[in-house]
């Protein structure tokens, strides 16, 4: 892990095991399959669900400020404290929290991730319990929000063309040439199929190995560079609704370290259904 | 009744999607089409189901009635002719 450029912000399932319950770190399971944690997690873990308190349940957007302090409180999370954020899925939904607790400038130096999530640990053969934790609340207070890492429609509309903008559309080949707009069984959730127009095509998982860890920094550079993703530039990261673009966005800004990353949570859902927004389906 | 396999991109659906499209499946079983599973990699975003159905189009529209469209390249149904069983390759029985 030492070649990434932060290499600080990944934790080794062994550090997890040593450290996980000493004060001042709280472990944090966020799970796409949200009956997981349920099921089993490390001793001291606090679960989020990400369809209930990660998103505001009326609007369709992320939690406010008051619904992210109110989550940080009830989960015994200081402004101090050291947060490992591990989930299933390659950890798809860890980098999500992790980008929104980014997104209310919690310190950053204290967000973590455990490489190779939930699943690396089971594999392992390490301990799950069903015990939930109950933690004392903390009063935390959040920052403003950091539109430096959350890019709008607007953003992503007024760069189109000019060449200033790296858009990395992380979302499978089918649905990126319009051949695929909803999952099976649900009911359409864009009026249209493709891409933003001069976007590259990087599925998210491509940045994550066999073991279920992210790809050594060469690798990741060999990737996202390959297909065109100038690191002297900002870059957009983008998927149907946001979350398998922060996976990208964690590994962008900071695996390799690039300048300026911003995850475009409104992603296809929003786009898609935007009237007179450009689309491309070469 | 004719066996048939789909396959399908489930782009960023979780376990408890797939489990309310199975319920789904379920529900809209008749005489025509019938599950017989599913299987799915949620990380890279694949299903394959294995279905009896009266013939592919049946299918196909059936398969429609449950907002599951077949589209593009990624997604096709295909008609089972032969299967393996004990390592022989025979003609799937019919009901």
């Amino acid at each position: 892990m030492a070649d990434y450029a932060n290499p600080d912000v990944l934790v080794t399932t062994d550090w997890v095991a040593e450290h996980g319950g000493d004060a001042g770190v709280r472990l944090l399971e966020v799970d796409v399959d949200t009956s997981a944690y349920g099921e089993g997690h490390i001793v001291g873990a606090v679960g989020v669900n990400w369809e209930t308190q990660l998103c505001d349940q009326v609007r369709r957007d992320i939690l406010t400020k008051d619904q992210f302090e109110a989550l940080c409180n009830d989960s015994g999370i200081a402004n101090d404290t050291t947060l490992i954020f591990y989930g299933d899925n390659n950890n798809w939904f860890a980098t999500y929290a992790l980008w929104q607790f980014r997104y209310y400038g919690h310190d950053e130096s204290l967000l973590k991730v455990m490489n190779g999530g939930r699943q690396k640990w089971i594999d392992e053969g390490r301990d799950l319990v069903t015990d939930v934790p109950d933690y004392a609340g903390t009063g935390y207070q959040a920052k403003f929000p950091d539109d430096n890492v959350r890019a709008t429609a607007g953003n992503v509309r007024e760069t189109l063309g000019e060449g200033t903008v790296n858009l990395v559309d992380v979302r499978s080949p089918v649905e990126f040439s319009g051949e695929v707009i909803a999952p099976p069984g649900m009911s359409e959730t864009a009026q249209r199929g493709g891409h933003i127009p001069g976007a590259a095509n990087i599925p998210w998982a491509t940045a994550v190995a066999e073991d279920g860890t992210f790809k050594s920094h060469d690798e990741l550079q060999e990737i996202y560079g390959g297909a065109g993703v100038d690191d002297s530039k900002e870059t957009i990261a983008y998927c149907r609704i946001g979350e398998r673009s922060s996976h990208t966005w964690f590994v962008l800004k900071y695996l390799l370290g690039y300048e300026k990353v911003r995850n475009y949570d409104g992603s296809w859902t929003e786009w898609g259904n935007l009237v007179g927004a450009p689309i491309a389906r070469d | 009744m004719p066996k048939f396999v789909s396959a399908h991109v489930i782009a960023c659906m979780t376990r408890q999607d797939v489990a309310r499209l199975l319920k789904r499946f379920k529900e809209e079983e008749n005489d025509d089409v019938r599950n017989i599973r599913v299987l799915c990699d949620t990380l890279s975003g694949r299903m394959v189901c294995e279905w009896e159905a009266r013939d592919r189009m049946v299918l196909i529209e059936w398969l429609k009635k449950c907002n599951v469209q077949i589209r593009g390249t990624g997604e096709w149904v295909m008609a089972v002719q032969y299967e393996s069983i004990d390592s022989a390759l025979v003609v799937p029985a019919r009901e």
